[in-house]
């Protein structure tokens, strides 16, 4: 009898270019234009980039290629456990919170155990969101066979998202009973 | 024959006195009585169904639940002293009147809800700073002014 492990797998692996929520893309870069460009019209300037390991958040039907909706694609950075050595989640107590749902800026992957694309546990960070032409993000997905992570989990992530998204601070909050 | 006839003594007191139940005490095997309070079998009725998983709580839980509310009971910590009393052997007519002072007592007392850890837990400031380091570099770009962007056409819902 299977386990629900093997009948809900987390992730598939996916090749070519069509995009859905919840594709993680490797050492893709991100752009960030100088503050200057703020201020002033440029012909010409530098731009730094990052290579980070991003995730789909936009909306799958969103991306379909033949009925877009959008022009760019919303992407959250993606950290492997191993990579996060200082801060909270170095330790067993801080993933341990995180996967509970208690640090709502980020939102845990389950390990991939898939064949020969073994991924570690990894960290979904809703603080940093990108957004990339979907051409591109098209491309890169093109590029190599990714994972992808899979219902019912990647609304779980969006889930998460939203929840961290739309976080109301209240200015007067009514005092304990 | 005197040892057998003891115990048959002190049930037959007990009967009389209006002690029902044996029961046995929280640090060891001694058998003892206790006496059923009046307040205690209505509290059966309220925290019976308490122990039980949320989803198979009855109505008739969360009408006490209202009425203690509107008591201001303190519902965790009657919970606490009904477990206590549940285990407590009471001895005497001394003892017996010891504990429902002890509960006419909690009854007096203003309204302390368990609050609810949820607010404490939730950690929304917690950062992964700084990110950890990963290849990046600088590139030079040309900017080409192409205008303002247009939106993407929208299929007209109403559209036959």
């Amino acid at each position: 009898m299977a386990t629900p492990a093997l009948n809900y797998p987390w992730f598939e692996l996916a090749s070519g270019d069509d995009l859905e929520q919840g594709d993680i893309l490797d050492d893709c870069p991100v752009f960030l234009p100088p503050d200057e460009l703020a201020e002033e019209t440029l012909d010409n300037t530098r731009f730094r980039y990052e290579e980070r390991d991003v995730l789909v958040m936009s909306q799958t039907c969103d991306l379909v290629k033949e009925r877009p909706k959008l022009t760019e694609v919303l992407l959250c950075a993606v950290w492997k456990q191993s990579e996060l050595n200082t801060g909270p989640f170095a330790t067993r107590q801080g993933m341990e919170d995180a996967r509970r749902g208690n640090l709502p800026a980020y939102h845990v992957l389950n390990e991939c155990q898939l064949p020969k694309n073994h991924r570690e546990f990894c960290v979904v960070d809703f603080r940093r969101v990108y957004s990339l032409p979907i051409s591109f993000v098209r491309k890169r997905a093109a590029r190599a066979p990714h994972l992808r992570l899979l219902p019912p989990y990647r609304e779980h992530l969006s889930q998460a998202f939203a929840r961290y998204f739309m976080r109301v601070g209240l200015p007067a909050d009514i005092p304990k009973f | 024959m005197i040892a057998a006839a003891e115990p048959a003594i002190k049930q037959e007191e007990t009967r009389k006195r209006g002690w029902a139940l044996s029961t046995a005490t929280t640090s060891g095997d001694e058998p003892v009585h206790r006496q059923k309070y009046a307040i205690t079998d209505p509290l059966v009725a309220i925290f019976e169904p308490v122990y039980r998983p949320p989803t198979t709580r009855s109505s008739l839980a969360w009408e006490w639940f209202a009425t203690l509310d509107a008591l201001q009971l303190d519902f965790a910590e009657l919970v606490s002293q009904y477990a206590v009393t549940r285990n407590l052997a009471v001895h005497s007519p001394a003892d017996e009147l010891d504990v429902a002072a002890h509960w006419a007592a909690l009854l007096r007392r203003p309204l302390q809800l368990p609050q609810s850890p949820e607010e404490d837990i939730l950690d929304w400031e917690t950062a992964i700073e700084p990110a950890p380091s990963r290849p990046s570099g600088w590139i030079e770009v040309s900017l080409e002014f192409a205008g303002r962007s247009k939106p993407l056409p929208e299929e007209d819902p109403w559209a036959e």
